[in-house]
């Protein structure tokens, strides 16, 4: 790694307010690539793909992560409240 | 947002400033922590600060992107936003960087003091929740006093000089209220008054819904007690806001009481301001940074600002739900574009339709306009 790589900053901030979050991918079509579109709040697993199903109309796959599963790293460049 | 006195003025064209550019409004709820517990809004966390709000410095790095992006307004809501230590620190910063900020409360907390600190930070506007008179508005913000206590911050921001609207969410419990809340509160010096309908994503809070027949009536009596304030010399403001089924009422509405050549001006003002603004003009970011569509709809994040900036969120239309709503006419129910007030509605609230039948692009619960008034030829597709 040289000197003027980028530095990433680890965001373990919670993002689940009244029950959890869960980050939703989906694949428009078969030959596409799967793609981040947000994030549904359910409490269970079921309630979040029906809401994503009902977001998003037809996509060949639909994933959905658990918010807390998820591990960020981004460019400390671009994290909010690290210019301070 | 629609400007009712000032579309049933002298001077409907005037209704037509303020911006539908992309972002203009942002509320941002910078507190999860609520001291009074509204029956019909779930945002609140509880007493204490939420777990992953924004700090400080992520709030100013916020603000920079908005001021950056051309934002206009940044409404601070909560939770109870007068709970966060940092409050004026934050309105100060965005004095600064060029926008005008609003702030939603409950009025509970507002002392002469807090006022007169606000008002110095740069606070544009202040908006209190008062939704009904005293004994219906401390049941349905679950505190005894509650009523007179807003009343009281009311008073402080008064006289600290910074302007107030008065907030009534109109419910199946208090809209025989209204009347009575605009007569005693222009007594007391407040000329702004929003009436705002329900807005959810839950189920559980279509409960508190008014059914059409009195939805009609809270719209008439808005109308009705705005040209009756004027007959009697009360410049009072009057906006709807929430439901744009309101954009054909009050037209129509106007065409009764005003005739057709004012008429005609006010159809113009509401076509000018342009129906339901979400994912387009209004944004809206929770306490922990996810990024929604619009105040109401909080059970689905675009994104999050401590992965991107809220204006890389806002322009990224790879989104499927932010290209649709931002192309709306190919995708709302059949009634809608076939509908005379389209122009004036786009389709109504999607987050209600989404909440009540499980289906983004079905019909507004809301619209209460029947196909005669609508003018739709074909019975048909008024199923949607």
């Amino acid at each position: 790694m040289t000197d003027d790589a980028n530095t990433f900053e680890e965001g373990d901030q919670p993002r689940g307010r009244a029950s959890r979050e869960w980050e939703v991918f989906v694949r428009a079509d078969i030959d596409g690539p799967l793609t981040h579109v947000g994030s549904v709040t359910a409490e269970e697993r079921d309630g979040a793909r029906e809401q994503a199903g009902a977001l998003f109309e037809d996509p060949v796959a639909i994933w959905l992560c658990p918010d807390e599963a998820v591990f960020r790293y981004t460019d400390d460049a671009h994290t909010p409240g690290e210019s301070a | 947002m629609i400007p009712v006195s000032t579309l049933l003025g002298d001077d409907a064209d005037a209704a037509t400033v303020g911006s539908r550019q992309r972002g203009a409004t942002v509320v941002w709820h910078v507190t999860g922590a609520t001291n009074l517990e509204c029956s019909y809004r779930r945002i609140g966390a509880g007493p204490g600060p939420a777990d992953g709000e924004l700090t400080t410095a992520e709030g100013q790095d916020l603000i920079d992107d908005l001021a950056a992006y051309g934002v206009d307004v940044l409404r601070l809501a909560g939770g109870e936003p007068l709970l966060r230590d940092d409050l004026d620190d934050l309105i100060d910063y965005a004095t600064d960087a060029g926008l005008e900020t609003v702030l939603e409360t409950n009025g509970t907390l507002l002392t002469e003091d807090r006022a007169a600190a606000l008002e110095s930070a740069g606070l544009t506007e202040v908006a209190v929740a008062v939704d009904g008179l005293d004994e219906r508005h401390d049941e349905i913000w679950g505190q005894e006093g509650a009523f007179d206590d807003a009343l009281d911050g009311i008073a402080a921001v008064q006289a600290a000089d910074v302007p107030v609207t008065v907030r009534f969410t109109i419910t199946d419990e208090n809209a025989g209220d209204m009347e009575e809340v605009v007569d005693l509160l222009a007594l007391e010096g407040v000329a702004r008054f929003e009436f705002a309908h329900l807005e959810y994503d839950e189920e559980d809070v279509m409960d508190f819904e008014v059914d059409h027949e009195a939805q009609r009536r809270a719209v008439r009596r808005v109308c009705d007690l705005t040209l009756d304030a004027h007959e009697r010399g009360h410049e009072v403001e009057t906006l709807l806001t929430g439901n744009y089924a309101d954009a054909g009422y009050v037209y129509q509405y106007a065409r009764e009481e005003l005739g057709e050549d004012r008429a005609a001006a006010v159809r113009d003002a509401l076509e000018a301001i342009g129906g339901d603004a979400a994912g387009e003009a209004i944004a809206d970011i929770d306490y922990q940074g996810n990024v929604h569509l619009t105040p109401d709809w909080q059970r689905y994040s675009l994104g999050n600002v401590r992965d991107r900036p809220f204006s890389a969120i806002w322009e990224d239309e790879s989104n499927p739900v932010l290209r649709k709503l931002r192309d709306r006419e190919e995708h709302v129910p059949d009634r809608c574009p076939n509908c005379d007030y389209y122009s004036m509605c786009r389709g109504g609230s999607r987050h209600r339709a989404l909440a009540a039948t499980g289906d983004l692009w079905a019909r507004d619960p809301q619209c209460y306009l029947t196909d005669e008034e609508i003018g739709l030829d074909d019975p048909s597709v008024s199923a949607d």
